[in-house]
């Protein structure tokens, strides 16, 4: 079977070459029968990338431990959700991950667009496939996850044990959704380059490509975070680390690019912007992975050292390169006449979101890459850790929060005075009336302040649009409030779905600041009965209990909690766990009591033989939130994803208006 | 303008220093957040739970407790493992362009952007001056198809904003 992988991938990474090829001679020379071989090419490749994958799955439910990737990532006493995770443990398994998906992307693109974009898809397919040809290419030359032991193992090594939990199942699978996702308005953008047609096709074509991957970027990154959060032990969910702050990157400039793209939609403007946003989206992309798997960084993600930097740097530089010529040629034909009725307009408030999300993924590359930057002027290495990045981007994210609060109140084209003091009045006065009484209530650490005093005043704005919205719906149909919110949001599902994405940030940002600046750490060495007290809990040990699992011992202590009246709040049961495998390297297993105010997080750090043992307790106030704020956003990029009527109807009437047709009689319909 | 930018980068980068928290009691804590576990986890100390980071604690409690300030107890750990073990740039020579260079290159974009926004804000009017003088010279047609135009436009706006 591990055979019939490897040929279906040798077999795969020609028919790539071959798709590339042949759909742009196809398109250029007008050759239909090869444009219909190099489509059914496209199909091929993904069948036979699926058998591939499907060998190297079976192998690993198997535990064809011959093979060397499934000796080192699984063994015989893991379940089979963890076997099935071990696929992408290590490098072999993801890029093959990777390939698999972007080519199930290119089948699904290739559905996309047997009736429409025509002109341009045979370059998108052929750019698509260049992109799975190198991946290919990966897995075929560099890192076979086919490779053959000469000897059969009795069993694997398994998983390493920080990877045995649920998030390893579904981090590492949005995340890649993420990344490969963004190939495809990537390929968009380059074709539009290549065939001329700079029009708005090209953008609208690929607004639900961007959301999707944007989407899945974001929850890779949440569900990464609840990972570290419950499976690390030290507390937190974000460290700043090289490959956390890669798989930032895309998502920021991705964000911009959602906001940018409207300005073009609506006024013909940005069109180079447009373009350069999405290229650097897509290279952030590949440099991510690059970072994740060279091992040029240290990191406590990557897959360690290997020789894969100098593909991805050649790529990615591939990338940089034939994008800016294709750029710099076409410059004349991206001449849009950039006029704006007045610099207070939402045009100037959504490109100062984008100067802003821009300067946020700027300073993180830089920080990121700054040791490296040191090593080779100074010859010093250092670390940039999160000290550097907590201050140099939390002033930046303040502004793009506040950013988020104004766009929405400043009209398109020229804001009037009139109209920025009646939509500007009530939330600057909940902003102003929030921050006084969080004052007030003893809230004095001026960070948090502000924060809290930013996510009220956005809220409100939120708030107030959609109330403007369900009044105006309820004036003009007679439907009661209740009604008129779902049928308003399902009416028009960009803009309430991004309404909804603003709210779950500014959710995430009341979590990020009051678990920031508000929590609390206590460290101590008890003996059996000694009591520790932190903010109003006492907690009380109880002792250790020793027993044994499926290859591994677990030591856990029995920690009583009550609250500082003496009342029972609940028991809690941090642990150690000794894999059988990684005895040297004993996981943490915390505990946590939740709850939406604040949680307690407790880890067990050490014992000696008289049962004493040391422990770190923790109270994290409204962290929770982090994560219903995540929920929210994926809830509202959700509704702004699925298909709108109204934006179809806009496509027809803008299709009528080219051809000439009475637009009229087609608005007359709608109205 | 040159001088303006300077200003700004300048005083944004104040700004960004004052960020940094001024402990008026130093504590463990406060130091281990600032130092880099060298057990090759790659966590803060403060974050991590390996034994190298329960010795480096060690260390920071003896000397606080012997007098130390945070400083000397910073010069001390680099002393042992290099400026590595710091978990952020010093804020001087080379490695204040760490700190710099993004406040500089966020200013230097508004201050670009500002200018961009100008000069697109004054062709609009400059279009808007040619389009009233050909409408002038055009009579009365021009103005009910204007008029026309207005309202096709509202329906399309309504069609567009309204829910």
């Amino acid at each position: 079977m591990t055979e019939l992988g490897r040929v279906a991938l040798i077999v795969a990474l020609a028919l790539s070459v071959y798709v590339a090829i042949a759909s742009v001679t196809a398109a250029r020379s007008g050759l239909p029968k090869l444009l219909v071989s190099a489509r059914r090419g496209v199909i091929a490749v993904a069948a036979f990338v699926t058998l591939a994958s499907a060998a190297l799955l079976y192998a690993i439910l198997t535990h064809d431990f011959q093979v060397h990737y499934v000796y080192q990532y699984s063994s015989r006493e893991m379940s089979v959700f963890y076997l099935v995770s071990s696929f992408w443990a290590g490098n072999e398994g993801s890029l093959l991950l990777w390939a698999w998906l972007l080519s199930v992307f290119g089948l699904i693109v290739l559905l996309q667009t047997r009736r429409e974009n025509r002109e341009i898809s045979p370059y998108v397919v052929s750019i698509i496939m260049v992109v799975e040809a190198f991946f290919l290419m990966l897995v075929v030359f560099v890192t076979d996850p086919f490779k053959r032991s000469i000897g059969i193992p009795p069993d694997g090594q398994g998983l390493n044990p920080l990877l045995e939990n649920p998030g390893m199942f579904f981090h590492p699978t949005t995340l890649y959704l993420g990344y490969v996702g963004f190939t495809v308005p990537f390929a968009f953008a380059t074709a539009a380059l290549i065939t001329g047609r700079l029009g708005d096709q090209w953008l609208r074509s690929t607004r639900r490509w961007t959301l999707f991957a944007w989407m899945f970027l974001g929850l890779g990154n949440l569900f990464g975070g609840q990972w570290a959060y419950v499976e690390l032990g030290w507390g937190g969910w974000w460290a700043w680390d090289p490959v956390e702050n890669a798989s930032a990157m895309p998502w920021l400039t991705g964000t911009a690019y959602l906001h940018s793209v409207m300005i073009q939609q609506r006024r013909g403007m940005l069109k180079v912007w447009n373009i350069v946003l999405i290229d650097i989206t897509f290279a952030l992309s590949i440099l991510g992975t690059l970072l994740t798997r060279s091992g040029i960084l240290s990191s406590v993600h990557s897959f360690g050292l290997s020789n894969l930097g100098p593909f991805f740097v050649g790529f990615l530089l591939l990338i940089l390169f034939v994008s800016a010529i294709r750029l710099i040629q076409r410059l004349p034909n991206l001449r849009s006449s950039n006029e704006l009725d007045s610099l207070v307009s939402r045009e100037s408030a959504f490109l100062f979101n984008n100067l802003i999300l821009l300067g946020a993924a700027f300073a993180t590359l830089w920080g990121t890459l700054f040791p490296l930057v040191s090593e080779a002027v100074r010859g010093v290495k250092i670390t940039v850790g999160p000290p550097f990045f907590n201050q140099v981007n939390g002033p930046i994210l303040l502004a793009l929060i506040l950013l988020m609060g104004i766009c929405p109140l400043i009209g398109w084209r020229r804001a009037s005075t009139d109209n920025l003091v009646r939509n500007f009045l009530y939330p600057a006065m909940a902003g102003i009336i929030g921050s006084i009484l969080l004052y007030a209530v003893g809230i004095r650490q001026k960070y948090a302040l502000i924060i809290f005093t930013l996510c009220i005043f956005v809220a409100t704005t939120i708030l107030i649009e959609v109330y403007r919205g369900v009044r105006s719906r309820h004036r003009s149909t007679g439907e009661n409030y209740l009604v008129a919110l779902p049928a308003l949001v399902w009416r028009n599902k960009p803009r309430y779905g991004g309404y909804i994405i603003h709210l779950g940030i500014i959710l995430m940002a009341v979590g990020v600041a009051g678990s920031t600046f508000y929590d609390t750490e206590v460290s101590g060495v008890l003996s059996k009965g000694d009591s520790i007290s932190i903010k109003n809990y006492v907690l009380t040990y109880n002792g250790l209990t020793s027993y044994p699992t499926a290859k591994r011992d677990v030591v856990s202590a029995s920690l009583t909690v009550k609250d500082n009246k003496g009342k029972y709040i609940t028991t809690l049961n941090p642990a150690k766990t000794f894999h059988e495998n990684h005895q040297e390297t004993p996981t943490t297993s915390v505990d946590i009591k939740t709850g939406p105010i604040e949680e307690l997080y407790t880890i067990l750090n050490g014992w000696e033989t008289d049962e004493t043992a040391s422990f770190k307790i923790i109270v994290n106030p409204l962290v929770q939130w982090l994560w219903i704020g995540g929920g929210v956003m994926v809830f509202g990029s959700f509704i702004a994803f699925l298909p709108d009527a109204r934006e179809r109807r806009r496509a027809e009437v803008r299709e009528a208006m080219t051809v000439g047709l009475p637009v009229r009689e087609l608005v007359a319909h709608e109205t | 303008m040159k001088r303006s930018i300077a200003v700004l980068t300048v005083v944004v980068f104040l700004l960004a220093v004052r960020v940094v928290p001024a402990y008026a009691d130093t504590t463990v804590r406060d130091i281990e957040k600032e130092l880099m576990c060298q057990c090759g986890c790659t966590m803060i100390v403060e974050a991590c739970t390996c034994g190298t980071a329960d010795q480096i604690r060690d260390v920071i409690k003896t000397k606080l407790e012997g007098g130390a300030d945070k400083k000397g107890i910073l010069a001390y750990f680099v002393g042992q493992y290099g400026e590595r073990v710091l978990s952020a740039p010093t804020k001087k020579g080379f490695n204040l362009t760490a700190w710099i260079l993004p406040f500089a290159a966020v200013a230097a974009g508004a201050v670009g952007l500002y200018l961009i926004l100008r000069i697109w804000v004054l062709q609009g009017a400059a279009r808007k001056v040619e389009l009233e003088a050909a409408g002038a010279e055009a009579g009365e047609d021009t103005e009910l198809y204007r008029q026309r135009l207005a309202t096709e436009f509202a329906k399309y706006q309504e069609m567009d904003e309204v829910p």
